[in-house]
C-alpha cells in the first residue's frame, strides 16, 4: 500500500475494512500510534487505547453481523462533552477532572450502532465555553498546521481537540459541538469540514449543556462526503429529548451535489474585505457553474454578538449552577455548604466564570427585562428576518471567520475581543439555522481559511448539495499544508 | 413572649392571609422522569433515575398523567386554563435540590384566577385563588450530630402549588379553605393530600392592617397540621398586632413555627429575598393544552365537593355543616347520593343524623363500609315504618356490619321486632306499676317536677327492661302518663 493508512478518507477505510482488505486493528493501531507521535499537539484529554481495542475485538468476532455497518470499525474521536459510558468525561474541566459517566450519550451511542470505534476523548475550551481551545484545564491544543514553538497558533475553539484529531490524521472524524461556531471556526482554522446540523435534529441527551437552546451535536471530518457518513448515524428519534424534532431526518450520504440554478445569498460589505477574497473567489466560480449570486442584508452582526452572549451566559449560569463542590466534588472544604460551594468553584476555569458572571447578572430580577428578556426578543426578530431571506435564497454563503489561526500567545485585551470572532457564524445559531464550514482556500501564511453555507432551519439538504458541488469544483488539499514536525 | 390580647386593641385590626399550598399529585411516576413517585418508608436513594440526582446531560420528559392531574384540580378549583403554558428554572443552592435549580412554571402557569366555595358555621365563604402550576419536589435532608445525607427519593415527584389571593381573613377560614381542598383533592383523585405525610404543605403569609396602616408580610413555614397552622396564625396576629400597637414596625422575613412552644421565630439562615433568577426551561417545548383535551379531562361538576354542597343545600335542605361532614368521607358520600331519593322528606333529618352518627362512626373504626345502600335503605324502612326502635336499629346496623346479613335477617334471629300492639303496651305498663308500688307511691307524693321526672324516667326503664327494649317507646310513654293519671286521680278522689 502506497498510502498511508490514516491518509484514507473514512469512506475509503471503511468500505476497505468491509472488503477484508485490511484488518480493523491494523487501522487501529495506525491512528493509535499517530496519536502517539502528536500528543504534543494536546488533541486529546483521554486516549482509549484499551476500550478502543476492546470495541474493535468485539466487533469482529460478530462481523458477520457487523461488516455492513457504515462506521464499521472506524475509529472516531469524541468531544470530551458528551457522556461516554466509562470512559472519563471531563467537559476539559477540573471539576470533572475523575467524572466516569455511568451513560452513555445518544450521538456516541448511535455512532457506536453503526460500528464507530471512540478512539479518545478530545481537547475543548472548559465547558465549550471559548473559541481557542486555550481555556482548557488540561492544556491548550495546538493547531497542527502550524508549528509547536512560539508560532503555535489556536486550532479554534470550542471544538479545538477535535478539529486538531481529524486534521492530524489520528481520528476519520470527529464529533463536535457548535453554540456559537465551535464546530466551524475550528474546522475553518485546521483546514477540514465541520458540519453543523439545525437545532432539534440531533439528540442532545447525555450531551454536557453549555446553553441548551443554542447547543448542537456537530461532526467534523476531512471531506464533506466523510462528514455525511457519520451524521446519518447521529440523527434520528430519541424519546428522552422533548426538544428534539419529528421530522424525518434526510439521508445526507445519498443526496447528489447540485449547484445550477441554485440561489446563493451573499452578503455585501464582508466579501469587499481583503481577507475574505477566498470566498469571492469561490462565489464567482459558483456562479460559473450556473449559481445565480443574490445580494442579501443580515441583520447587525455586533447586535447579534450581544444577544448571543446574553443568552447563552444565562444559560449558561444556569447549567453551571449545579456544580457546588458537593455533587461533583474538589475536595475543597468548608464549614457550610456555602463555603464548601464557594471554595469548589473558584476551581471552575476563569472563561467560564465570567460567563457565569454575567448570566447571572442578565438575569437577575433588576436587570431580567432590560437585558434577558430584550435579547429574547432580539433573537426571534433575527430568525424572522432570516426566515425571510430564506423565501428568496436556497442558501446563504459567507466566510467562516474573519481571519486565520491566530497565536495561542496572543494576548486579548479583553474577554469581548475574542466573543467578537464569533460574528461571522453566529447568526446560524440564533436563528436555528444548520450550517456546514468547508476549507476554501490558504493565507499568505500557508494557513486554511474555511467557507460557511448556512440553509433554512432543517433544511441541510439543500446545504449539503452545495457543500458536495464545492467539494467537486474546488477541492481542498489538506496534506499540503501540515506542518508540525516532531 | 405571649401577647396579652386582652390589653390589646385588637377589635380594628383586621387580618390578611395568603396560602401558597403544594400539593403532591398521585401519578405513578415523577414528574420529568419515569422513577416511581414513592418516597415514605422505603429504602433511601432508591427510586431515582439519573435526572432526579441531577445527572450530566439528562433531559426532562415530562409526565403526561401530571399533566392531566394538574388539569384535572385547576378546572375543579374554576381556574381558567393558560392553554400555552410554559416551565422555568428557578435557581436556588441547597443540596437537596440536585441541579440547584427547580422546573417550575412562573411565567406562564396552566391555570389562573379562580375560586373555592368553603363553608364556615354554615355561611358560605369563597375563597379566590390567583394561580396553580406544576413544578418538582426536591429531595430530603436528614441531619446528624456529625453529617448530613440526602435522600433523592422524593426528588421530581410531582407538585401542583396553588397560590390564593391574600384574603383569608381569620384562621377558621384557612383551615376551612384547606379541609376543603383536601376533599376536593381526593374526590377527584389527583392527590392522596394526606398532611401528615407531607402530600399537602402550606406556607402562610399574614400581615395584618388597620384603616390605613398596612403591616408589613411574614411568611410562615414549617406548618405541618392544621392545628399548626390555626395556631401560628394566632400567634402571629398578635405578635404583630403588638408591634404596631407600639408604633414599632413588623420585619418583613420568614419564620418558623414551633410545634412544642405553638410560637414562631426568626429563621437563622440567610435564606430571605434570594434572587431566583427566573429563566425558560430550554429542553421543555411550550405545553399545549387544546379545548378538546379540557372536555376529555374535565371532572363532572357533579362529582366535586363544593358544588355538591350547594346542590344538597338547595335540593334536600342539608345545612353545608352536615352535609359537608358526609361528603368528606367517599363512603358515606356516595351513599347519600345512592339513597337519598328514597327517602321521604319527614324522616331526612332522622336519616342524616343516622349516616353521620352510626355510618360515619363505623367507617371511622374500621375504614371501610360492608353494608351496601340498598341493605342500609332496608334498614332505615324498618326504622321509619316503626317496626323497630332507633336503639335497635343502631344494634342492628352493627350486627349487619359484622355478620353481612341483611337488616330484616337480623332483626328476624334477634326477635327484635317492636312492640306497637296498644294492648301488649298497655299490659306492659299495668305490670310495671303493680311491681313498683314504692315508685308509684313516691310519685303521687312527690313535691317537685324534677322528682316525678325522674320517677316517670325509672318507670319507663322498667318498661322497656319487661320487654327487652322492644317496646315502642312513644307509646309506652304515652300509656305510662295515661296510668299514672289514671291512679293519680283516684289516688285523690278515694
Amino acid at each position: 500500500m502506497t498510502k498511508k493508512i490514516t491518509r484514507f478518507s473514512l469512506q475509503e477505510i471503511v468500505s476497505l475494512m468491509q472488503k477484508g482488505e485490511v484488518s480493523p486493528l491494523t487501522v487501529l493501531n495506525e491512528c493509535l500510534n499517530e496519536i502517539y507521535n502528536t500528543k504534543l499537539l494536546n488533541a486529546y484529554i483521554t486516549v482509549c487505547e484499551k476500550e478502543s481495542m476492546q470495541e474493535a475485538e468485539k466487533q469482529l468476532q460478530e462481523i458477520g453481523k457487523n461488516r455492513h455497518l457504515s462506521l464499521f470499525c472506524a475509529p472516531i474521536a469524541v468531544k470530551d462533552l458528551f457522556c461516554t459510558k466509562d470512559i472519563r468525561t471531563t467537559a476539559a474541566s477540573n471539576i470533572l477532572r475523575n467524572f466516569y459517566p455511568s451513560y452513555e450519550s445518544t450521538v456516541t451511542q448511535n455512532i457506536k450502532n453503526h460500528g464507530a470505534i471512540i478512539i479518545g476523548k478530545t481537547n475543548m475550551d472548559a465547558f465549550g465555553m471559548g473559541g481557542s481551545n486555550t481555556h482548557s484545564d488540561f492544556g491548550a491544543c495546538i493547531n497542527p498546521l502550524t508549528g509547536l514553538d512560539k508560532q503555535a497558533k489556536v486550532p479554534g475553539g470550542s471544538s479545538g481537540g477535535s478539529a486538531a484529531a481529524v486534521a492530524s490524521y489520528t481520528a476519520y472524524g470527529a464529533i463536535s459541538s457548535d453554540t456559537g461556531g465551535s464546530t466551524r471556526m475550528p474546522a475553518a482554522f485546521c483546514g477540514i469540514v465541520g458540519v453543523m446540523p439545525s437545532w432539534g435534529r440531533i439528540s442532545r441527551w447525555g450531551m454536557i449543556p453549555y446553553a441548551s437552546s443554542l447547543d448542537r451535536p456537530g461532526v467534523m471530518a476531512r471531506s464533506v462526503t466523510d462528514s455525511c457518513i457519520i451524521l446519518d448515524t447521529m440523527m434520528g428519534q430519541d424519546y428522552c429529548d422533548m426538544t428534539l424534532s419529528s421530522l424525518t431526518p434526510p439521508k445526507l450520504s445519498d443526496i447528489k451535489p447540485a449547484i445550477k440554478g441554485k440561489r446563493i445569498g451573499f452578503i455585501e460589505h464582508i466579501l469587499l474585505e481583503e481577507e475574505n477574497k477566498h470566498t469571492k473567489h469561490l462565489l464567482l466560480k459558483l456562479q460559473k457553474e450556473g449559481a445565480i449570486l443574490c445580494p442579501i442584508q443580515v441583520p447587525d452582526l455586533d447586535t447579534a454578538i450581544a444577544t448571543y452572549y446574553t443568552i447563552s451566559s444565562a444559560e449558561a449560569f444556569s447549567n453551571m449552577n449545579r456544580y457546588d463542590g458537593i455533587r461533583y466534588h474538589t475536595n475543597r472544604k468548608g464549614h457550610t455548604t456555602d463555603e464548601i460551594c464557594y471554595n469548589a468553584r473558584n476551581d471552575i476555569n476563569i472563561e467560564v466564570r465570567r460567563r457565569i458572571a454575567i448570566g447571572a447578572y442578565v438575569l437577575s430580577s433588576k436587570n431580567h427585562d432590560d437585558l434577558y428578556l430584550k435579547a429574547r426578543k432580539i433573537r426571534n426578530e433575527i430568525t424572522s428576518k432570516l426566515d425571510a431571506i430564506f423565501q428568496s435564497v436556497d442558501v446563504v454563503i459567507l466566510p467562516t471567520t474573519r481571519r486565520e489561526a491566530f497565536n495561542i500567545s496572543h494576548n486579548f485585551c479583553n474577554p469581548v475581543e475574542l466573543y467578537a470572532e464569533d460574528k461571522l457564524t453566529i447568526l446560524a445559531n440564533l436563528a436555528n439555522l444548520p450550517g456546514i464550514s468547508i476549507p476554501t482556500g490558504y493565507t499568505d501564511n500557508k494557513l486554511p481559511i474555511g467557507t460557511q453555507i448556512w440553509s433554512k432551519t432543517f433544511d441541510e439538504v439543500s446545504m449539503i448539495e452545495i457543500a458536495k458541488a464545492i467539494e467537486l469544483i474546488c477541492p481542498f488539499s489538506l496534506n499540503s499544508g501540515l506542518r508540525y514536525d516532531i | 413572649m405571649t401577647y396579652n390580647t386582652d390589653q390589646l386593641q385588637t377589635n380594628n385590626w383586621k387580618l390578611k392571609v395568603g396560602l401558597e399550598v403544594h400539593v403532591q399529585l398521585n401519578c405513578k411516576t415523577k414528574l420529568f422522569s419515569s422513577a416511581p413517585a414513592i418516597f415514605d418508608n422505603v429504602k433511601p436513594n432508591h427510586y431515582i433515575q439519573l435526572m432526579d440526582i441531577g445527572a450530566l446531560g439528562i433531559m426532562p420528559q415530562l409526565n403526561s398523567a401530571a399533566v392531566i392531574k394538574a388539569l384535572q384540580t385547576c378546572l375543579a378549583l374554576n381556574l381558567k386554563i393558560n392553554q400555552s403554558s410554559s416551565f422555568d428554572r428557578k435557581h436556588y443552592r441547597y443540596p437537596d435540590s440536585p441541579c440547584n435549580y427547580q422546573i417550575t412554571q412562573h411565567f406562564m402557569p396552566i391555570g389562573v384566577d379562580g375560586y373555592i366555595h368553603t363553608w364556615i358555621n354554615n355561611i358560605k365563604n369563597t375563597v379566590r385563588i390567583q394561580r396553580a402550576h406544576l413544578e418538582c419536589d426536591a429531595g430530603k435532608s436528614i441531619h446528624t450530630k456529625s453529617y448530613s445525607q440526602i435522600d433523592y427519593n422524593r426528588s421530581g415527584i410531582a407538585l401542583l402549588e396553588i397560590v390564593t389571593y391574600p384574603e383569608l381573613s381569620s384562621a377558621d377560614e384557612v383551615v376551612a379553605f384547606l379541609k376543603t381542598l383536601r376533599t376536593t383533592l381526593k374526590a377527584i383523585n389527583t392527590s392522596d393530600a394526606n398532611m401528615e405525610l407531607g402530600q399537602l404543605r402550606a406556607d402562610v403569609n399574614i400581615s395584618v392592617y388597620k384603616d390605613t396602616l398596612q403591616g408589613a408580610r411574614v411568611e410562615i413555614k414549617n406548618l405541618n397540621s392544621l392545628n399548626s397552622i390555626k395556631k401560628a396564625i394566632e400567634y402571629e396576629k398578635d405578635r404583630h398586632i403588638a408591634i404596631l400597637e407600639q408604633q414599632n414596625t413588623v420585619l418583613s422575613e420568614t419564620r418558623l413555627f414551633n410545634v412544642s412552644t405553638n410560637r414562631t421565630s426568626s429563621m437563622r439562615s440567610k435564606e430571605t429575598a434570594a434572587d431566583y433568577c427566573y429563566m425558560p426551561e430550554p429542553d421543555l417545548p411550550t405545553l399545549n393544552i387544546t379545548a378538546k383535551n379540557i372536555e376529555e379531562y374535565k371532572i363532572p361538576s357533579n362529582q366535586i365537593p363544593s358544588n355538591i354542597c350547594e346542590y344538597w343545600q338547595k335540593q334536600y335542605g342539608i345545612e353545608p355543616n352536615e352535609a359537608w361532614i358526609m361528603i368528606e368521607v367517599p363512603e358515606v358520600r356516595q351513599l347519600f347520593i345512592d339513597t337519598i331519593d328514597q327517602i321521604s322528606l319527614e324522616n331526612r333529618s332522622a336519616y342524616v343524623n343516622f349516616l353521620i352518627g352510626e355510618v360515619l362512626a363505623y367507617i371511622n373504626t374500621h375504614s371501610c363500609l360492608p353494608v351496601r345502600s340498598a341493605s342500609l335503605l332496608e334498614l332505615m324502612n324498618c326504622l321509619f315504618s316503626q317496626q323497630i326502635s332507633l336503639r335497635q336499629a343502631k344494634e342492628v346496623f352493627s350486627a349487619m356490619c359484622a355478620s353481612g346479613q341483611s337488616a330484616k335477617e337480623v332483626i328476624k334471629e334477634k326477635g327484635m321486632l317492636q312492640i306497637n300492639n296498644p294492648e301488649t303496651v298497655k299490659t306492659i305498663v299495668d305490670e310495671v306499676v303493680i311491681t313498683c308500688p314504692d315508685e308509684v307511691k313516691a310519685y303521687l307524693n312527690a313535691q317537685s317536677d324534677a322528682l316525678r321526672k325522674n320517677l316517670v324516667r325509672f318507670l319507663m326503664g322498667q318498661c322497656m327492661k319487661i320487654s327487652s327494649g322492644q317496646a315502642n317507646p312513644k307509646l309506652v310513654s304515652q300509656y305510662l302518663s295515661l296510668k299514672l293519671k289514671q291512679i293519680s286521680d283516684e289516688h285523690k278522689s278515694g
